[in-house]
């Protein structure tokens, strides 16, 4: 018909610049979505490896108590540890009465990631602790465990308190200069952020 | 000329879309739903986060309290005094530092500036016996022990190159004089401790309470 050649039937499908834009659009929101999604899932890890770790830490502060044994404690830091990595094991000083029902602690499968560990302690620490049936520790200044992952910007600490052995949680998520030597105090990873 | 096709009316509206108070209404509707969903949310998430910091609290009281029965057990005397005497101050055989006159008050008392002292009788491998004080203190928000530190088999350190350590054993007491209050029997045998821990990380006043009453070694005999 002629003159009707502009008018839109309401059938006409979209530009290309609509569908350029449109998938521009698309495209920056999945990339968003995406990398928030891989940052939740190594923070999940993260702090997966630092509440595993203080678990396993308050069976085995219960155990000398209640079975009347001691518990040797000893943290193994590192870099570039894989999932599944032990970084703490247990022993008994009765070796038929066991201490937690695991004897050591193991990072969570992480894929192709992997976490660093650090553990720092008083003079003479050589990161053992020994928890005992005083229901104290023989640490007598802050024991404290630091753990990062990689390609995440963040840091998750524990600590045990002198003596009394109490637990702490802590957490700094803007730290990128963590390493297996690191006393985690020093990057701001202390109680008052807790986890 | 062509005549023109009537549309029906339901049919013109079906393809008309909607108008701008519609959408309006759907956008609130839609909000509303979010912004409650999003309410109980937040609030499981704070009801579990908080359940998770009492926990902690209630294993750091119970932790706490079976350190203080263990150190109490081993001492021979309790004290309201920062420093009970540890050396004997007469000829009488019987009178050792364990005995009460040393350190006892005529009645039961609250410990000056809340601070509660220990006396322990340590026998050492030559057979000799020392004497050493543990003291429990409060500052501000932190219960500190000074006394020898712990060997790996859960005794005393009181070997010659020990000396008494100050550590923080608790950092989450309530910044108030009522969160460490002991008392102290008028023989110096037992004392009452009541503490006031606070649960962090919640809101409102979360605190955990605890007293015990702790009592030194029945091989202590208190001559009154």
């Amino acid at each position: 018909m002629p003159g009707s050649g502009l008018k839109k039937s309401g059938r006409e499908g979209f530009s290309l610049l609509e569908l350029v834009v449109v998938i521009a659009i698309i495209g920056l929101v999945v990339s968003k979505v995406a990398s928030t999604g891989a940052d939740v899932y190594r923070r999940d890890l993260l702090n997966q490896a630092i509440t595993d770790l203080q678990s396993w830490l308050q069976e085995v502060r219960s155990s000398p108590d209640q079975k009347g044994i001691t518990c040797q404690v000893d943290f193994i830091p590192g870099s570039n540890l894989a999932g599944n990595t032990a970084i703490a094991t247990v022993t008994s000083s009765i070796s038929s009465i066991p201490c937690a029902s695991t004897s050591s602690v193991r990072l969570p499968a992480a894929g192709g990631l992997t976490f660093t560990v650090s553990a720092q302690g008083p003079t003479g620490f050589s990161n053992r602790v020994f928890f005992t049936r005083r229901s104290a520790i023989t640490a007598t200044t802050n024991v404290e465990v630091g753990i990062a992952i990689s390609r995440l910007t963040g840091l998750r600490c524990l600590r045990l308190l002198p003596v009394s052995g109490l637990v702490r949680m802590a957490r700094n998520n803007s730290t990128s200069t963590f390493t297996s030597t690191t006393n985690a105090t020093t990057l701001n990873c202390t109680t008052s952020n807790a986890l | 000329m062509p005549s023109r096709v009537k549309i029906p009316v339901w049919r013109y509206r079906l393809q008309a879309g909607f108008t701008l108070i519609e959408m309006m209404i759907s956008v609130v509707v839609t909000g509303l739903a979010i912004a409650m969903a999003s309410v109980l949310a937040i609030n499981y998430l704070r009801t579990t986060d908080s359940a998770i910091w009492i926990n902690q609290a209630r294993q750091d009281s119970s932790s706490i309290g079976r350190l203080l029965r263990a150190e109490v057990n081993e001492a021979c005397l309790v004290g309201q005094d920062t420093t009970p005497i540890t050396s004997v101050t007469s000829a009488t055989p019987t009178n050792t530092p364990c005995t009460p006159y040393n350190a006892c008050s005529s009645s039961a008392v609250t410990t000056v500036d809340h601070t509660l002292s220990l006396l322990l009788p340590i026998t050492l491998p030559n057979g000799t016996v020392s004497y050493r004080v543990i003291t429990y203190s409060r500052n501000a928000t932190n219960l500190t022990r000074l006394g020898p530190p712990i060997a790996s088999d859960g005794t005393l350190d009181v070997t010659s190159s020990s000396t008494n350590i100050s550590t923080t054993i608790v950092d989450t007491l309530v910044n108030s004089t009522a969160a460490f209050q002991p008392t102290v029997s008028t023989d110096c045998s037992r004392t009452t401790i009541s503490m006031l821990l606070n649960v962090p990380n919640t809101t409102g006043n979360n605190t955990i309470a605890q007293t015990n009453t702790y009592a030194v070694s029945p091989s202590y005999t208190k001559p009154l």
